[in-house]
């Protein structure tokens, strides 16, 4: 016998008294952090996780992030709108560090998640010299990003966000310029691997 | 650096470094400066390339990073982030003291026209006052007691209409209460009313399966079937605290204000709040009352109908927890009501108060779900003595979860034999055994059994013949020495029982590949544990092999005789190689069937038949030759090794 699974408007309404969560709390702040959380959460978690590596903590730290945008705007301060994205990855960039100085927070995405991604190499179509080609091209990346140090790391994953210059160097508290020498080592480096792969 | 654009102008011969190209790429330059090198690229072939360069290494990181992020973790549901939000809320708004309202509401008075200090001062003096008078002589809106009354009373009203059923669905729900994760949703169908009174309750889990249920007469007594456990009378209605002591049975609790009123108690010590539409009744025990730990009861001010509660529970292990650990070893157990509707009896179909069918059934005792590890460790056992061919026994998981072997064996001693090699999976709750011998099979089913016929046999042959005597005797005298005597007939007999003999061989192992093929899908193979994994392999191995082995016997004994002097280039079956195995298996299994096909009927024994035209043809010949192949291939792709490669090219004579 098959249950009837239509959910009535009554159950949306019924207030979950759960015991631990019972709370009069003005709703339209959580609500706002909430949708906030939602868009962002996503690019925030990508952005620690390739910048700084291990994704478990990535993810903790993108919550705590959330909360402390919360905590922030209930103490009554504001924030422009324009300005919220690159808050919110200040906070989380900070929050990584922090923790990374406290913990063995690890460096680089595990050999696993590279493996891993690497055998998922689109291959549909293709031929074995492309698929090299594009193997090759894979591992260059790799070996380039290995050569880079934190700020050139955390400067190209910020871009590849969409930062511009002046935000990058506003979430990580540098100056434009070093941005944009960041960036020209950055990529120096990979292209640097690349040609040493081509060779 | 831009100086060395101003430069540029002037210097034909300058080019931009990557990092001007960067910046100029990523739409940071000032737009004079932009034009400048957008002007130069124009120009320079040189610098376009190096611009392509850096594009390219830009994409190739942005594959990687995006190959990469879709090998990441799936984010968790938004749940945990809300709870952990509302936590914080909650705390949040604890820590806003009195001394903080205090000093916004001076705050507001200093910017207004409350100049002058002391007369704020005065201002917050006599608001407070006022509002400690509120607090106090204010008439509290319900008291929990008098809620609870009033509610009880409305349901007592309900009850004795014996006009109306009343149908609600209710949702129970199981919670970790540290983390707020739901462990356990039931959800709950309760029908009540009518003359009889009856109060049935359903219950189904999560995919809608009905998994319990009681029925309750006015009286209070009632019979519960749960699945998996034999139905049981009980002569008085539950009370609460003996649900509380077994919580997996708690979707007997009834959702009412009364069952809340028996349950705390003292309703002087709870508190009601006003939330929206509705009233909601919260309980903390200031002693010892067991495993209780905290209770709230959600009311709907419309009707004082009870809509909700939550129950937090310590766990059965330690029911007085430090109060520390409370949080880790206590559960939430939520019900809340999903719908609620009030027919008149008329309309109200009288089935939904007899208890259902598939509850009633008493195929139960305990039944843990077999797993598809299971399946194949006592699949690997029975193989080990043989017994899965001929499809002596079958190894299903039923709707049950249980995992059932069952079968038909020849003897005793088979019988005592095959329950031999099943011990070690026989103490097992969630296995089934059911395997007869004939004789027991007879016994039962007295006085005559279709099963009689499937008991091996022999026939009478003395004046049969296979239809392929004459090319046989042709053969088999060719054959002999000159001048020897032999019984022609005798020799066509034996060679026909081999060639048959082996066939069968051929077709059982076959049969028990595909079904091993077929016993689980692709996915659950994947999920096997690493040793069954493994056993699963070296069945499917091992059953290739005798398949290959047999077919090549048969196809060594037939081609001298239907086709003799015939030369078979190398290999003739041009099919290409199977995609999987499954796919061998399944390809194997027809070509086996196919010869098996032309086999039987051109050497089993019958009255009077002709030789038919299907073996001697070279599609017969290619059947056999791709069954060899494909039970190769399919013993080199499950790890058990690969055969002689002669096996598909040597022709030997007998």
């Amino acid at each position: 016998m098959q249950r009837k699974t239509e959910v009535p408007a009554e159950a949306s309404v019924v207030p979950r008294s759960s015991v631990l969560l019972l709370t009069e709390q003005p709703m339209e702040l959580e609500e706002k952090v909430v949708r906030v959380y939602e868009s962002l959460r996503a690019p925030v978690y990508q952005y620690l996780a390739g910048a700084f590596g291990d994704a478990a903590e990535a993810e903790d730290i993108t919550q705590e992030t959330f909360l402390r945008l919360y905590v922030y705007w209930s103490n009554g301060r504001t924030l422009a709108d324009d300005r919220l994205r690159s808050w919110v990855f200040r906070v989380a960039h900070n929050l990584a560090i922090d923790r990374k100085r406290n913990s063995k927070f690890v460096h680089e995405l595990d050999s696993e998640a590279h493996l891993s991604a690497m055998l998922q190499l689109p291959d549909s179509g293709r031929s074995p010299e492309e698929t090299l080609l594009d193997q090759e091209r894979f591992n260059s990346v790799r070996n380039g990003l290995a050569l880079l140090s934190k700020q050139e790391r955390h400067c190209l994953h910020l871009r590849a966000e969409g930062f511009r210059y002046r935000e990058i160097a506003e979430i990580l508290g540098i100056t434009r310029s070093s941005v944009a020498e960041f960036l020209r080592r950055a990529l120096r480096k990979l292209m640097r691997d690349k040609n040493a792969q081509d060779i | 650096m831009h100086r060395i654009f101003e430069a540029a102008d002037q210097n034909p011969e300058w080019h931009p470094g990557e990092g001007d190209l960067l910046l100029y790429l990523d739409g940071e330059l000032p737009s004079r400066k932009a034009a400048l090198l957008r002007s130069h690229l124009n120009a320079c072939w040189a610098c376009r390339v190096k611009a392509e360069k850096v594009e390219a290494t830009i994409s190739a990181f942005m594959d990687y990073r995006n190959r990469l992020s879709a090998k990441l973790p799936v984010l968790s549901a938004g749940s945990v982030f809300h709870n952990r939000l509302h936590e914080l809320a909650r705390q949040q708004q604890a820590r806003r003291s009195f001394w903080t309202v205090i000093l916004e509401v001076q705050r507001l008075f200093s910017t207004r026209s409350f100049r002058a200090p002391l007369v704020s001062s005065a201002v917050i003096v006599a608001a407070l006052i006022i509002a400690i008078g509120l607090r106090f002589f204010w008439p509290s809106s319900v008291s929990a007691g008098e809620l609870l009354a009033n509610s009880s009373a409305a349901e007592q009203v309900k009850r004795n209409d014996v006009s109306l059923v009343l149908h609600r669905a209710l949702v129970l729900e199981k919670r970790r209460s540290n983390d707020n994760k739901v462990l356990d949703r039931r959800h709950i169908d309760v029908w009540r009313g009518g003359k009889s009174g009856i109060t049935a309750r359903r219950v189904y889990d999560d995919a809608g399966h009905l998994v319990a249920g009681e029925w309750s007469q006015r009286d209070g007594s009632s019979e519960i079937y749960q699945r998996g456990l034999r139905p049981r009378t009980e002569k008085h209605a539950a009370t609460v605290l003996a649900l509380l002591n077994t919580p997996e049975e708690l979707w007997r609790f009834d959702l009412s204000a009364s069952t809340f009123r028996e349950l705390i108690k003292n309703t002087a010590q709870a508190r009601v709040k006003r939330q929206g539409a509705y009233y909601v009744v919260s309980f903390v025990p200031d002693h010892d009352t067991g495993s209780l730990l905290e209770a709230v009861l959600t009311v709907r001010k419309d009707d004082l109908r009870a809509v909700g509660v939550d129950l937090l529970i310590a766990s059965a292990a330690d029911p007085h927890p430090p109060a520390a650990s409370v949080q880790a070893a206590s559960q939430l157990y939520s019900i809340v009501e999903e719908s609620f509707e009030e027919e008149p009896v008329a309309r109200a179909k009288s089935q939904v108060f007899e208890p259902d069918p598939e509850l009633v059934a008493p195929e139960l005792a305990e039944s843990p779900h077999a797993t598809p590890d299971l399946q194949i460790e006592t699949t690997y056992l029975l193989d080990q003595i043989g017994a899965t061919l001929g499809q002596q026994i079958t190894v299903v998981i039923g709707a049950d979860h249980k995992l059932h072997v069952e079968g038909i064996v020849e003897t005793e001693g088979r019988k005592t034999e095959i329950l031999h090699a099943l011990a070690p999976v026989r103490s097992n709750p969630a296995v089934s055994v059911k395997v007869m011998s004939y004789a027991e099979v007879l016994r039962r089913a007295r006085p005559s059994s279709s099963r009689t016929n499937a008991s091996p046999g022999t026939l009478a042959t003395e004046s049969a013949t296979v239809p392929a005597e004459a090319e046989l005797s042709e053969y088999l005298a060719s054959q002999a020495a000159p001048g020897q005597q032999f019984d022609l007939r005798e020799r066509v007999r034996q060679f026909s029982e081999q060639v048959v003999g082996d066939s069968n061989e051929a077709m059982r192992h076959a049969w028990v590949l595909k079904w091993l093929a077929d016993v689980l899908p692709a996915a659950e193979i994947d999920g096997l544990s690493g040793a069954a994994h493994r056993q699963y392999l070296s069945m499917i191995a091992e059953h290739a092999q005798q398949v290959g082995q047999h077919t090549r016997k048969l196809r060594l004994r037939l081609e001298p005789v239907f086709f003799p002097g015939v030369a078979f280039p190398g290999h003739p079956s041009a099919a290409e190689n199977p995609a999987t195995p499954a796919q061998a298996v399944d390809r194997l299994f027809n070509a086996v069937l196919r010869t098996d096909k032309a086999i039987q009927s051109t050497f089993s024994v019958t009255f009077g038949s002709k030789l038919s035209a299907s073996i001697n043809t070279p599609e017969f010949h290619a059947s056999l030759i791709e069954a060899e192949e494909l039970a190769c291939w399919i013993q080199s792709a499950t790890g058990g090794g690969g055969c002689n490669s002669e096996v598909v090219d040597s022709k030997v004579n007998p």
